[in-house]
């Protein structure tokens, strides 16, 4: 299913776009913290970096992720996602597009917190920073194994697992760095994991 | 097992239940689009940060610092990447700058001098209309041109330090250089006096060598892009029509669909559109004035003059850096006849006049230019075969014409000829007065919100166009321009 003709020029360009997905890119060095720089400042924006590309690739997947298709936040038959929050005051069982949509949402609200992420020069992080940061990663990587365990043929179907794996990668080796998600919360994507990241 | 998620901190007064979803659908196109310029781009800036340690050892080295200062110095550079990273996340939007006043207007919007609120700073704003961007085929090309004011440390080049967007507009803030433009000042002084024009076409010829050295190709080399700094050395600015031969450059790739539209640098009818003209009654004036301010306003409408433009560009045979040489030739000629060397009354005429250049070209016998000038002309304006600059610049700077510069020492540390009067921070005597009808004025809708094309709450799928089109200079000195 190639969407481009070889030999042609589009096809031409569209070959070199996708080699810089993987050239010598060593994304686990790249996610490492420069000696000498401010971990928090360096976690800030890699977080709303990984928030605006998670959503995108939700985005691109969301026509069939429905109320039909996935009635249930899920990552396989093992694991079910609930929502909790001030309205839904007990861990309740949402569809994945309800779910997805209270999650993005309470991310933003998040990083667009000026007292939590703070984006004037000398104003301090506050205490609990690392902590808010540790459930906005593990909220986005739920967004991960359900797409991944749910919808992968869509984004094989578009030509873009390779997008995927390397948005993925990328995520992981950030947050194995800093140790920002629990093992437990890997789990679901664990097998795969091992196979895509070294 | 069963995950419940964590008790979010919801910010009270929002009434969530009336939101509409955040989750905007993407095509698959723009997404593989966006992911594939942002890799390029983390690494870009890895490797950006590892050079910057780099140049800092080397200097620290040459400099023979103590260990304490060396870690002094450190410090300093890591906390400015600290910074760095933290106003990646800031939003710029364009209420963080007051307009002054309007400099020049072009075919997607107009460039002004604006100030900085919370510095003071003072920048020249350049602002796009999207929708005249997109639907004039011009991404490629606005994409270029923030690439390479972005990667641009040179001081021959117009510094960009932030570049941002909002719905309707793309904004380019950058260094605001107050003598005006080369345009400007031959409508005021007609003709130039040979040192005078030898100066600038000295330092255009190191301008245009810094800009291929870096693998750009400017393409659209004028008097309007050339700009007159304080001290009176040059500018260049406009890279609307360069390219660098990288994927994102080429406009095959913001067009849906199968159909394959023009280049807009392609020879075309859009030249005979002169429908954006503003000269108005200014036409009333001195003829020869007349004319060239009426020359300004084709220069403006749409895809620009062919006045300056090589040959093989307009003849699509395919062309090379030595394009932009032939472009300092016509400068020259216009500069010392007062007049460019393919004038017509439309650009479509004058196009012909530019291909058919070897019977058109003609330097006017009542003029009286030196031997050398005369040659330097002819061996610019020439086929691409023949043209001086095949074996780079240094071609150009051995020509006669330049026997009096002296190339081995740093031309702008030398004393210019003509030195802008400036009497004010905020005098924009130097440039043509325009017309206040601005996309700036235009404030009937909150449209003018810091805006990530790729944030949840937006999402069109033209949009992938202004992907990672954001940018910040990592040297801005914490919002002041460098002087
Ligand atoms: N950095 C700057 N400082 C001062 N004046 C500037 C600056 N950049 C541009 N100008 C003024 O604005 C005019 C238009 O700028 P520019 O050519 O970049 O706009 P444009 O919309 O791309 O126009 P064009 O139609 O020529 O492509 C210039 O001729 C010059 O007079």
């Amino acid at each position: 299913k190639r969407k481009f003709e070889p030999g042609t020029q589009r096809f031409e360009l569209h070959k070199k776009a996708q080699a810089s997905l993987n050239a010598g890119l060593d994304l686990k060095l790249v996610v490492q913290l420069p000696p000498g720089e401010d971990l928090h400042d360096w976690v800030a924006v890699h977080v709303v970096d990984f928030f605006n590309r998670v959503n995108l690739i939700y985005g691109t997947i969301n026509d069939c992720c429905t109320e039909k298709s996935c009635p249930v936040m899920s990552g396989g038959p093992k694991y079910e996602y609930r929502w909790q929050d001030e309205k839904y005051r007990k861990p309740t069982a949402l569809s994945a597009p309800q779910y997805m949509n209270l999650l993005m949402d309470w991310i933003e609200v998040q990083i667009n917190n000026e007292d939590l992420f703070p984006t004037n020069i000398g104003t301090p992080f506050p205490k609990n920073f690392l902590q808010v940061v540790k459930k906005i990663l593990s909220r986005l990587f739920r967004v991960f194994v359900h797409v991944y365990i749910h919808h992968f043929d869509r984004i094989a179907q578009m030509g873009s697992e390779a997008h995927v794996n390397t948005c993925y990668k990328h995520f992981y080796y950030f947050v194995k760095e800093f140790s920002l998600i629990d093992t437990k919360e890997l789990e679901p994507l664990k097998e795969m994991t091992s196979r895509m990241c070294h | 097992q069963i995950q419940t998620s964590p008790v979010p901190v919801r910010k009270g007064g929002k009434d969530e239940e009336k939101r509409e979803s955040r989750i905007k659908s993407y095509s698959p196109f723009a997404f593989k689009f966006y992911m594939e310029q942002h890799v390029e781009n983390v690494i870009k800036t890895y490797q950006q940060k590892i050079n910057r340690r780099l140049q800092l050892e080397q200097e620290m080295a040459k400099a023979g610092l103590s260990e304490a200062e060396q870690e002094q110095m450190r410090k300093i550079l890591y906390q400015k990447e600290s910074n760095y990273n933290r106003l990646k996340r800031a939003k710029m939007d364009k209420s963080m700058f007051v307009k002054i006043k309007t400099l020049g207007i072009g075919a997607f919007g107009e460039v002004c001098l604006a100030c900085k609120v919370d510095t003071n700073a003072l920048y020249a704003m350049k602002t796009l209309r999207k929708k005249d961007v997109l639907s004039r085929n011009q991404v490629a090309h606005v994409k270029a041109e923030r690439d390479i004011l972005a990667e641009a440390d040179n001081e021959w080049v117009v510094k960009l330090y932030y570049s941002f967007q909002d719905r309707d507009s793309l904004y380019f803030v950058m260094d605001y250089i107050p003598g005006g433009d080369m345009m400007s000042l031959l409508i005021r002084m007609e003709v130039f006096p040979e040192n005078l024009a030898r100066f600038y076409v000295a330092e255009l010829t190191l301008a245009i060598e810094s800009v291929h050295k870096m693998g750009f190709i400017h393409r659209d080399i004028k008097p309007d892009n050339i700009l007159i700094d304080l001290d009176g050395h040059i500018k260049l600015t406009d890279f609307g029509l360069c390219t660098g031969f990288r994927w994102t450059h080429n406009s095959k790739y913001y067009q849906k669909g199968s159909h394959i539209r023009q280049d807009s640098m392609e020879p075309s009818d859009l030249w005979d559109d002169v429908s954006n003209c503003r000269c108005g009654d200014r036409l009333k004036t001195l003829e020869q004035r007349a004319k060239k301010q009426h020359q300004r306003c084709l220069a403006h409408s749409l895809v620009g003059t062919p006045n300056y433009i090589a040959p093989e560009v307009l003849l699509r045979k395919g062309y090379t850096q030595l394009c932009d040489w032939w472009s300092v030739g016509v400068i020259l000629f216009e500069m010392l006849v007062g007049q460019p060397p393919f004038l017509a009354p439309s650009p479509t005429e004058t196009q012909l006049k530019v291909i058919n250049w070897e019977n058109t070209l003609h330097i006017p016998s009542q003029v009286k230019l030196s031997p050398e000038a005369s040659d330097l002309i002819t061996k610019l304006c020439c086929s691409a075969e023949e043209r001086l600059g095949r074996n780079g610049a240094d071609d150009i700077k051995a020509h006669p014409f330049f026997d009096s510069i002296d190339f081995s020492t740093d031309c702008r540390r030398q004393p210019a000829p003509y030195i802008p009067k400036i009497s004010h921070p905020t005098d924009t005597s130097n440039f043509d007065p325009v017309e206040e009808d601005s996309p700036w004025n235009d404030t009937s809708e909150d449209n003018t919100r810091a805006w990530d094309p790729q944030a949840p709450s937006s999402g069109k799928h033209t949009e992938h166009a202004f992907y990672e089109f954001t940018f910040r200079r990592f040297f801005d000195d914490n919002g002041y321009p460098f002087r």
